[in-house]
């Protein structure tokens, strides 16, 4: 048997989840996880325009394990987001309402997260069912030289050990 | 993509199997699934299992008719 694992999207003050294992992720200046395009990012007439946070957290929802370790994010190395966009991501903890970023302070650029080198969200180990490990907090900016529409998906991958 | 499951025979041994490919881990080493999902925020996202066996740290990883050696630690 196998832990069953989600990754879920928390937004507003209580952190309500949405799966997301295999739905959108929109980028967006408000905190909802619903994908449309209100509330778009909006191209600055100087320096950026941040996006609001998105919390994102593994999630056991079921299975049978013993214990799951080693929880890592990574991405496939090259921002395929386009001209003037940058995703960034860190770890946190203790969950926050997500907010409009400021500033890239405790951020790296997420495409800085590979497989031969990816952000640690905990070494465990975790067992039972429930959210496990830190959440990997993502922020977008646009910038100046940003071209309109949505932008082209990119691969973002969780991974862990499990016994 | 199947994920393997992993049991003991009964001399003790690790034994990892994804239902087609077995791999048995004779020793005092370590055997463990390394999973993934990639693809997270997309429709097109996959779940990938490796089975991990490693023994005086050299690592085998096998994911279907695949099979890695190294002491490198490797991600799906």
């Amino acid at each position: 048997m196998a832990a069953t694992v989600q990754i879920i999207e928390k937004n507003g003050a209580g952190g309500t989840a949405t799966d997301k294992t295999s739905g959108n992720i929109r980028f967006k200046n408000a905190d909802n996880a619903t994908v449309d395009t209100a509330n778009p990012m909006v191209k600055p007439g100087a320096g950026v325009d941040y996006s609001f946070e998105k919390w994102l957290r593994m999630n056991v929802s079921g299975g049978t394990y013993t214990e799951i370790t080693n929880v890592k994010a990574y991405m496939d190395g090259g921002n395929g987001l386009g001209t003037g966009v940058t995703l960034y991501a860190k770890a946190v903890a203790s969950y926050a309402t997500p907010a409009e970023a400021t500033g890239t302070g405790g951020y790296a650029d997420a495409f800085t997260y590979t497989s031969g080198s990816p952000l640690t969200l905990g070494a465990g180990p975790y067992t039972s069912t429930g959210e496990k490990a830190d959440h990997l907090v993502m922020m977008l900016t646009v910038g100046t030289t940003v071209s309109g529409g949505i932008t082209p998906s990119e691969t973002l991958t969780l991974a862990w050990d499990e016994i | 993509m199947p994920v393997h499951q992993i049991t003991r025979d009964e001399h003790g041994h690790q034994i990892g199997s994804d239902g087609t490919i077995t791999v048995s881990l004779i020793g005092n080493g370590k055997m463990f699934k390394r999973r993934a999902i990639k693809g997270v925020g997309t429709e097109g996202a996959q779940e990938v299992c490796w089975l991990v066996c490693e023994l005086d740290g050299v690592r085998v990883y096998q994911s279907g008719r695949n099979v890695i050696v190294s002491r490198a630690d490797i991600n799906p």
